[in-house]
């Protein structure tokens, strides 16, 4: 009689822990994992060769569906790249609106994180309540890029347009004491909407904790599960969330400042064991923070008002109504949207404290209306590489757990 | 942010990276990535010369075979990050074009492993003393390397189903790439690989 030591087990492309398309190869010894071979790229879509092909005012839209579910700090990233190949520098609103937009991005990506591990270790009711704060943010990208998800919001030398005086309202398809509720935040302007949800999104994140943070079968399932000591995640190159869990006090925002965030206050969470709790609490923690950073940015936005785009049509596209009345505008806007513009010869690295991670843009130029070489350093790319390191000797249930402690979406790092 | 740059030969490469780590504190490898030099500087549509008609609407191929026995077509760029002193590194060195080959830096960071994979996968770029090198993002099968400049957009073959047999076929690709904006070089070129 033969006895089985290990055997192969086939876990995904289609599964709902995997996140997205991703296809384990494990090898278990009864329920104990040896060995993970992770195979990626079943969402490959050649982001990096699409974007060779087109001017770069066009390959915004690319860097939404990247990670699609942080869209605008990828677009951050992207068109921080083309500012320091100009050696442009955007309006200070158009600063704080984008900072504003990178925390309420930060935010969406965490409650859908937090959601959808909650739902994979086993509490259902957490994928609801994140939903519903996320709905509300939704509504703030779709007041000012008339999106939802992509929002293409983000323009070299600025952001698209400014935040609207006054929030679309609900008005068909519900009863009046319905509307009432809905339209209860949407009286006032957008940032006045912004603000109802920060004030109250604290007390949301109370909520979740009371629901998780103390919860026994929570605290089983994560402590002392997929432990990282820093050597390693540095080694490994985890960055963002899971470096801070492991302990290194170290964020973009604060240690390479971009954007407006040095004038910000805001705390870096920090861990210490490194395991799938504290990944948790540092993400919880992170949410909290991004609402202080947005508070900040609401007050300065409402007492400065001013441009939000650079007054350089060689770059930005002018205003619309001008466009269409007047001769110079319109050839610049019909240059920008058949040429648009070349980049100067050389190459830049620019990186943002993306919800994932270190999230980066390598951009070589050759002097054309191309990139040459767009390199994207996606955040989760080196965390998926690390996940063999984390689970081995694990149970298989607790690769699910770790899978989603790590925050994985398959659009940036298959690309 | 300035980011300093080192240029090596693919002899001190590996001692130079290793040096790095241990002696300038560079404990993460942030990214590793290959540009290829193929189509560097060339443009798809000249508007220097305007006539009396205006300016030539013809779109210009760009030359594949000018660059193909260039011995620095290929180039690896790997960024660095010091954690402690705040500083950022790159890396770069040429591939030596008839082996392909680089030393792997599995050894010195762990995190080299998979960007090396995809390096391999996309550019064709081997490493020596890999422990794994698969591919990684493309297809199981798949033949070429996509991010080389003469590798089409359209790539080479395509699956279709064929409804007669009732089997998914490999089959040519028949769709020729349509390029709404030709690439048009702007600023002077200043060649930068003999710069260097």
């Amino acid at each position: 009689m033969t006895t089985l030591h290990s055997y192969q087990l086939n876990f995904g492309p289609q599964h709902p822990a995997a996140h997205g398309v991703l296809r384990l190869v494990l090898e278990l010894e009864g329920e104990r994992i040896i060995n993970v071979d992770p195979h990626i790229g079943l969402l490959h879509r050649g982001t990096e060769k699409l974007v060779e092909l087109r001017p770069y005012l066009q390959s915004i839209g690319y860097m939404d569906r990247l990670d699609y579910v942080s869209m605008l700090c990828n677009e951050h990233a992207y068109v921080m790249a083309i500012e320091n190949m100009l050696q442009i520098t955007p309006p200070k609103r158009a600063l704080y609106i984008r900072v504003l937009f990178d925390e309420i991005t930060r935010i969406l990506n965490h409650l859908l994180w937090l959601g959808a591990h909650a739902l994979d270790v086993g509490a259902m009711s957490m994928f609801l309540y994140c939903f519903r704060e996320r709905e509300v943010l939704m509504d703030c990208y779709e007041a000012v890029s008339g999106s939802r998800l992509h929002a293409t919001y983000y323009r070299p030398g600025g952001v698209q347009r400014d935040l609207p005086d006054r929030m679309p309202l609900y008005f068909k398809g519900f009863s009046d004491k319905e509307k009432e509720g809905l339209n209860q935040d949407r009286q006032g302007s957008f940032i006045e909407y912004v603000r109802s949800f920060s004030q109250r999104f604290g007390e949301h994140v109370d909520e979740y904790e009371a629901l998780l943070t103390d919860n026994r079968i929570w605290r089983q399932r994560l402590e002392g599960i997929g432990v990282l000591t820093l050597e390693d995640a540095l080694q490994l190159g985890c960055t963002g969330p899971i470096l801070r869990a492991s302990g290194m006090q170290w964020d973009l925002r604060k240690n390479q400042p971009y954007a407006v965030y040095s004038e910000l206050n805001f705390d870096v969470p920090v861990g210490k064991n490194g395991d799938c709790f504290d990944r948790y609490s540092v993400r919880l923690a992170e949410m909290r923070q991004s609402n202080r950073i947005i508070m900040q940015c609401l007050d300065w936005l409402e007492a400065n008002p001013g441009p939000v785009l650079i007054d350089d049509y060689k770059i930005a596209l002018p205003p619309h109504n001008r466009s269409h009345t007047h001769m110079e505008e319109m050839i610049h806007h019909f240059k920008l949207m058949s040429e648009g513009f070349s980049l100067p010869v050389g190459e830049t690295y620019a990186a943002i404290e993306h919800p994932k991670g270190e999230f980066g843009i390598y951009l070589v130029s050759d002097g054309a209306n191309k990139p040459y070489r767009l390199k994207i350093r996606a955040a989760g790319f080196p965390h998926l590489a690390a996940l063999s390191h984390l689970v081995k000797g694990h149970l298989l249930a607790d690769l699910v757990t770790v899978l989603g402690s790590l925050d994985i979406v398959f659009g940036e790092i298959d690309r | 942010m300035i980011i300093e740059e080192r240029r090596v030969t693919i002899d001190t490469y590996f001692a130079e990276c290793a040096a790095l780590r241990d002696r300038e504190g560079f404990t993460q490898l942030t990214d590793l990535t290959v540009i290829d030099y193929l189509t560097y500087g060339q443009s798809e549509w000249v508007t220097q010369q305007a006539t009396t008609h205006g300016f030539g609407r013809g779109k210009l191929a760009l030359d594949l075979q000018k660059g193909q026995k260039d011995r620095n077509r290929f180039e690896v760029v790997i960024h660095l990050l010091n954690y402690q002193e705040n500083r950022r590194v790159k890396v770069r060195c040429f591939v030596p074009v008839e082996v392909m080959t680089m030393p792997s830096l599995f050894e010195i960071w762990a995190s080299a492993n998979w960007y090396e994979r995809e390096a391999f996968d996309l550019f064709g770029v081997a490493f020596d003393r890999h422990p794994d090198l698969r591919r990684l993002l493309t297809d199981y099968g798949f033949c070429g390397y996509p991010l080389r400049k003469d590798f089409p957009m359209m790539g080479y073959d395509q699956i279709i189903y064929d409804r007669k047999t009732e089997v998914c076929v490999h089959e040519e690709v028949r769709d020729r790439l349509r390029v709404p904006v030709p690439k048009v070089i702007r600023f002077p070129s200043s060649p930068k690989k003999e710069q260097l």
